[in-house]
This record gives C-alpha cells, sequence and structure tokens, in this order.
C-alpha cells in the first residue's frame, strides 16, 4: 500500500469518524492500515446522502462504487486513493467481496428518505450498515471465530443505532427520520415536534425503546467476551463507545436533541484503552 | 394656548432638533452596512459558487476522468476529453467549464466520486469579456489550489456519517 493513500485514509477517518478510527489504534501495527482503508472506504459510502439533492445521483455514486470494488477483485485499481489503499488490503488480507456489497446496498436505503415501518426494519438496516464492516474488520485481525462472528453481529446493530439516535437532530435538521414509523405512531412522537428540534416526553419514549434494544445486544455481546480471541477486540470495540454514548442518552432521559449530546467524548481514548487492557468489550 | 405651542416649536426649530437628535442616536448604533469588497456577508457552507478542481494533499489532482460530471451537467456546460499520461495513469487532457451555460446546479460535484469538482464559496468572478468564462483545466486546478481550505471546512461541516 502506498503511504499517501494510507495516510489518506486514516486521516479521512480520523476527521469523519473518530469513534471507528480510535478503535483501529488498539490493531497491530501491521493491520491498522487496512483497518483505516475499510473505515474510509466506509465513509466514502455512508456520505452518499449527505452529499446528494436527488435519489437518482445516489444511486449513480453507489453504482460507481459497486463497479470500483467489482474491479479492484478483478485486479483494476481505479485511481482513488481510498481504492487503492482498499485493493491493497484485499489482495493482503483475502477479504471476501460479499460483505463490501451489502454495505453498499444498504446505503440504498438512506436515498430513499422514508423513515423504516418498524422496529425490525431499523434493526435489520443496522445490522447491514455496520456488521459487514466489523466481519472484514476481524477478517483483517485474523480472529473470524464462530463467537466473534455472532459477536460482530450485536456490536454492529447496537453501534449502528446508537449512532443513529446520536445523529436525531441532524438528520431531523434535514427533514429525515430514522426513527421507526410504528414506534412513533403508538408513542404518538409527531414528525413535525421532531423537525422543530422540540424534545417532547414522546421522543423520550422512542428514544427508550431503542436504547433499551441496543443495550440487549451489548449485554449479549459482553457475555460472549470469554470466548472471543484478544486479537479481534480492536474491531469488536466499538461496542465500548457505544455503550458509553447510551449511558449519556439514558442520563438525558432520552432527550437526544439535547445539546450535551454533541459534546465529544473526552474520556472515550482512556475509557478504550482500559476496556483494551481487560480485554473486555 | 395649542396656537403658542406651535408658535413656540416653529421659532425653536423644534422638529429639526429632534431630526436631528435622531441621526445622531444612529452615530452610536451598531452598523448595518457592509463596507463590501472588504467585508463579505455570512454565505452558507453549501453555497454554491464559482468551480473548482482540487487535489490530494500530496499534490496530485483528484480528477479520474470518470465523465460522471459531464454527463450529468443539464446545461452540458462541461467538456473532457482524457487519455492516459505518460506514467499510464488516466487523466484529463482537457476539462473546460463554460461559465455562461453553467446553471450552477451544484450536480457536477454530487455526482463526482472523488470530491474533485466542486462549487466554492467564490462568487465574485466577473470577467470583461465572454472568453475569459470559458475555465480551462489550469484555470479550475489553480482555482482549488486558491480555494482549497474553505472548501475542505465547508465539506467537513455536515458529516455526521455513521
Amino acid at each position: 500500500m502506498s503511504k499517501e493513500a494510507a495516510t489518506y485514509c486514516a486521516e479521512q477517518s480520523r476527521r469523519f469518524d473518530r469513534d471507528r478510527y480510535l478503535t483501529a489504534l488498539f490493531a497491530p501495527e501491521d493491520r491498522r492500515g487496512a483497518l483505516f482503508a475499510l473505515y474510509a472506504f466506509n465513509l466514502e459510502i455512508a456520505k452518499t446522502r449527505e452529499t446528494v439533492s436527488q435519489p437518482m445521483l445516489g444511486q449513480i455514486r453507489l453504482q460507481w462504487w459497486r463497479e470500483a470494488v467489482d474491479e479492484c477483485f478483478a485486479g483494476r485499481v481505479r485511481e482513488h486513493l481510498v481504492l487503492r489503499a482498499l485493493a491493497a488490503a484485499i489482495t493482503r488480507h483475502g477479504l471476501p467481496r460479499s460483505p463490501f456489497d451489502r454495505l453498499i446496498d444498504a446505503r440504498e436505503f438512506d436515498l430513499e428518505d422514508r423513515p423504516p415501518a418498524d422496529f425490525p426494519q431499523l434493526e435489520s438496516y443496522a445490522d447491514e450498515t455496520a456488521t459487514p464492516l466489523i466481519l472484514l474488520a476481524l477478517k483483517v485481525l485474523d480472529a473470524e471465530t464462530a463467537e466473534t462472528v455472532l459477536a460482530a453481529r450485536h456490536v454492529g446493530i447496537a453501534q449502528a443505532i446508537v449512532g443513529l439516535l446520536r445523529a436525531v437532530p441532524t438528520h431531523a435538521r434535514a427533514k429525515r427520520l430514522y426513527l421507526p414509523a410504528r414506534l412513533m405512531d403508538a408513542a404518538e412522537l409527531r414528525s413535525a415536534d421532531l423537525f422543530e428540534l422540540r424534545s417532547t416526553p414522546a421522543l423520550g419514549t422512542v428514544v427508550g425503546v431503542l436504547a433499551e434494544a441496543a443495550h440487549s445486544h451489548l449485554t449479549a455481546a459482553s457475555t460472549l467476551t470469554p470466548k472471543l480471541p484478544a486479537a479481534g477486540l480492536p474491531a469488536l470495540l466499538p461496542a465500548v463507545l457505544a455503550r458509553s454514548q447510551l449511558r449519556r442518552i439514558e442520563r438525558l432521559g432520552g432527550d437526544v436533541l439535547h445539546p450535551a449530546l454533541a459534546r465529544p467524548q473526552i474520556m472515550a481514548p482512556v475509557l478504550l484503552a482500559w476496556q483494551a487492557f481487560r480485554g473486555r468489550i | 394656548m395649542a396656537f403658542l405651542d406651535r408658535g413656540a416649536r416653529t421659532m425653536l426649530l423644534w422638529e429639526l432638533l429632534s431630526g436631528m437628535a435622531l441621526t445622531l442616536t444612529y452615530m452610536f448604533k451598531p452598523k448595518v452596512t457592509l463596507n463590501y469588497p472588504y467585508e463579505k456577508g455570512p454565505l452558507s457552507p453549501r453555497f454554491r459558487g464559482e468551480h473548482v478542481l482540487r487535489r490530494y494533499p500530496s499534490g496530485e489532482e483528484r480528477c479520474i476522468a470518470c465523465k460522471l460530471c459531464e454527463a450529468v451537467c443539464p446545461a452540458q456546460a462541461i467538456t473532457i476529453e482524457a487519455e492516459p499520461r505518460a506514467d499510464g495513469i488516466r487523466r484529463t487532457t482537457r476539462y473546460d467549464i463554460d461559465m455562461t451555460k453553467c446553471i450552477y446546479c451544484g450536480l457536477c460535484q454530487e455526482a463526482c466520486p472523488v470530491d474533485a469538482i466542486v462549487e466554492g464559496p467564490n462568487f465574485e468572478f466577473a470577467t470583461e469579456t465572454r472568453a475569459e468564462l470559458i475555465y480551462t483545466k489550469e484555470k479550475l486546478l489553480a482555482n482549488g489550489d486558491r480555494w482549497e481550505s474553505e472548501i475542505a471546512r465547508n465539506l467537513a461541516t455536515d458529516a455526521p456519517y455513521r
């Protein structure tokens, strides 16, 4: 991998995806580059909806990435710094093809601008957008066991749900919703209130349900901890950050519109270091 | 007595004085106008102004001649020609934007997979002749070098990707 591409990927994930960047720092030095490449690739496809104004353009971008990944596996690399780093990671660690397709396909949901109908749909969106990335990271770390794959799903879903909860104000400002429609109806949470950034008790109810679900996924993942190989830990460490964010949300009574939630977690590196030292997620 | 009151006011130029007092108060209030060429109004980070072609931090140009911007441009203002460079990497040999055709819709930057073409924050690019509004690749890259720091900041502004 060229140094330039590696630096670019690390810099991108440091600036735009600090959580995953911090966890990647706990990987052995020779694997870090590949992890940064994966996380930078995830950024490139995750930003699709924020970049485009029309679904068609989003589809064009995603299709470009689909073909670019195709060509990576065929040995031709398009001249994108992230792709150059990614192609190197793919050949070096023998990464499989299907998680990439899952990640790209999952982002098509973003373009529809339709809230998920019910919780299972949100859960599957969370699963598809976060889990394949963890699976790829585990492959890079040579830590693919039955237990880590199981834990990856729990961590992925929890991490994505917490991420969506933290992004509620940003999405609301863009008049987008990721809270399940059925839950919103049941709690009588009106989208108009959300779009005007008015926090209501109903918002707390909906967030509470989602936080509870994320919490149970995190608990399920941490019960697997004794069986997890230490090498795979950096891929699963996002669980630690997700848990501490969940605690913050609970302390605010589920008011995800509160400005305190937007403040950076200063203690995140210390927390990660402690948990990595203990070998727990 | 109204006649006396009115007469006194007229004699003492009361209306004139009250008008001047109002003028005087405004001299101590903050100004609402901008000293335009030196001061500029606020711009949205999504403002779509003059186009630039960006480079990677290493100085290598980002554009890979995929021609998506050319295809998506509703005004057909972009013309691209490409061929492999001496080192075998495909690059544009010509990247022209006809700024008289451009409608500043921003679709080119939305379609660009490498974030190469961006509509920057510059809105002051009036020229004396039409010919100067046919932007070439060199001009666009030079624009990119000049505006890179602002553009990078604007791109980072709304980015809560998860």
